[in-house]
């Protein structure tokens, strides 16, 4: 059993009976599935879209710790940073694997429109004949395994090998296509370099990574916005050293000039995504100076400090 | 009685019976409503109206003033109170509200979305009055469900109240487009009392904790 088959028999087996059925007349074309299996679609296409999603969610991360304790009371300097992104790394996998089972119709369906946009049927059936030929599928083979090494880390994975073994295999299965018989290496390169391939790349890894990258977002929203406190509690459990909870929010900071002036930053989270960010200026003799004084007691000239506020909407510098 | 005196007087009783019928039709919303200038509290009123072509076959719409037989609706109140802000520069330090975007006004301008450090607060009409209460985390209240008594502008983020209740954050501004009275200060404040002196008409603030009232002298 391959890995790419363990993989998609995971996310079929995750799928609840209660999913509502996707609407995809495309799924019922066996040409068309011939085609997406012989480069084993869905899982490279999870991969591909775990590669694109991995930037996004290195960020994902961040804003996540600072929802399981705010802005101003740690940071990625912090001890208990690190192990606290890997304590909460975790949580976040194995909560999304089952979460991206239900994705996986809707997925499935904008893959097959966008595989019947992209190429004709004569293509598609030289493509699927390329890819079911002995050195179409070795080369397969090691992009899959290449994909499965670059997108380690990122959920839904499964991530069930280490990375150490899957970086071996993938350079094993890559020098191995320098021995490939003369024909088939030559069929090999042939294909390659064909403009056929160049549409084959642009479906896979811009048409279908952008859906499954879209898909894996909606997952890590979905679970941080229903199973924050669980999140929280395994990252707290995993790591005694992340700070106290708070029922305030971080707002943002404010720092006091030489002059007197206050630089204020209010920062604007909707979920995970950054929507607004503001700097305000108020000068000595504005009305508003004591009213941000007030929120800071004691600040100085070149002191910035961390601005809360608490479900009455009471701004100050404390957690 | 000849009988075209006779369809005089039925046509106007019949216009009178329309009118009536008409008035009754609003039905006035309870509240804690602004002040009116002439005096007493304003009446909100509202009807759902069957529309053609609307998806839900009927629009809600509402009026504010006196009585329920003229008067603009909130909405309209606020519009025109968010557009003399704008007009006098009010929003022009304000930066574009995140996520916001460009919206219609209701005159069919496409204005772009401020996020400003205040809550609005309308305690009276006719002429409006608008109170601001400086409030950092008005900046990052977008896209929450609307408190009682609000309505929204194009103008600026976040929902604009009507009432007698300001939220006590911070520095009080006020203004009245009517009057051409820009943002300034409150009058004779200090941490619990404040006064706003508007065409002769005197509104003071108290404040109870985290709340300022304000009453028509």
């Amino acid at each position: 059993m391959t890995w790419a088959t363990v993989l998609t028999f995971l996310l079929v087996a995750t799928l609840p009976v209660h999913a509502a059925p996707v609407d995809d007349p495309a799924a019922a074309d066996p040409a068309l599935r011939r085609f997406t299996e012989s480069m084993h679609g869905d899982a490279y296409a999870l991969d591909v879209g775990r590669i694109a999603y991995r930037r996004r969610y290195d960020t994902a991360l961040d804003d996540i710790l600072y929802l399981v304790a705010p802005r101003g009371t740690w940071d990625a300097t912090s001890p208990a940073w690190a192990p606290a992104r890997a304590a909460l790394a975790e949580a976040i996998a194995s909560r999304a694997r089952p979460r991206y089972g239900e994705y996986l119709p809707a997925a499935r369906r904008l893959m097959n429109q966008a595989s019947l946009r992209a190429l004709a049927p004569d293509e598609r059936a030289a493509v699927t004949a390329f890819f079911e030929s002995p050195e179409g599928r070795a080369f397969m083979d090691a992009r899959a395994r290449s994909a499965a090494k670059d997108a380690f880390g990122v959920p839904p994975g499964p991530d069930a090998e280490p990375l150490a073994r899957l970086q071996a295999e993938s350079k094993a299965m890559l020098d191995g296509l320098d021995t490939l018989p003369p024909a088939q290496a030559k069929a090999l390169d042939d294909f390659l370099e064909s403009p056929l391939w160049k549409k084959v790349l642009h479906l896979q890894l811009v048409e279908w990574a952008d859906t499954t990258s879209f898909f894996l977002n909606e997952v890590t929203q979905e679970v941080v916005r229903e199973e924050l406190p669980a999140l929280a509690s395994a990252v707290r459990t995993a790591v005694p050293g992340v700070p106290p909870p708070t029922n305030k929010t971080y707002l943002g900071t404010v720092a006091m000039a030489s002059d007197g002036h206050f630089d204020v930053v209010v920062e604007h989270f909707a979920g995970l995504n950054r929507v607004g960010h503001y700097t305000l200026r108020f000068a000595k003799d504005a009305p508003q100076w004591r009213d941000i004084a007030a929120m800071a007691p004691g600040i100085h000239p070149g002191d910035t400090r961390y601005l809360f506020f608490d479900a009455g909407g009471r701004v100050g510098d404390r957690p | 009685m000849s009988r075209s005196r006779i369809v005089v007087r039925l046509a106007f009783a019949a216009a009178a019976l329309a009118a009536a019928s008409s008035a009754y039709a609003w039905k006035e919303v309870p509240g804690d409503m602004p002040w009116l200038g002439s005096g007493g509290r304003a009446h909100l009123y509202a009807e759902d109206r069957s529309c053609f072509g609307c998806t839900t076959g009927s629009r809600h719409v509402e009026r504010w003033g006196r009585n329920s037989l003229a008067g603009p609706s909130p909405y309209e109140t606020i519009g025109e109170a968010m557009n003399f802000l704008a007009s006098v520069g009010g929003l022009a330090d304000a930066p574009k509200a995140g996520g916001a975007g460009s919206t219609a006004t209701e005159r069919g301008e496409i204005v772009e979305t401020r996020a400003l450090p205040y809550g609005f607060t309308v305690v009276m009409i006719e002429p409006t009055v608008v109170v601001m209460n400086f409030d950092l985390v008005a900046l990052v209240r977008g896209g929450e469900p609307p408190p009682p008594q609000s309505t929204g502008s194009p103008q600026i983020d976040g929902w604009i109240r009507y009432g007698t209740h300001v939220p006590a954050t911070g520095t009080l501004l006020w203004f009245s487009p009517a009057l051409r009275e820009r943002p300034q200060g409150v009058a004779r404040i200090d941490d619990t009392h404040g006064e706003i002196v508007v065409n002769g008409i005197r509104l003071a603030l108290a404040r109870d904790g985290d709340t300022w009232t304000v009453t028509r002298r």
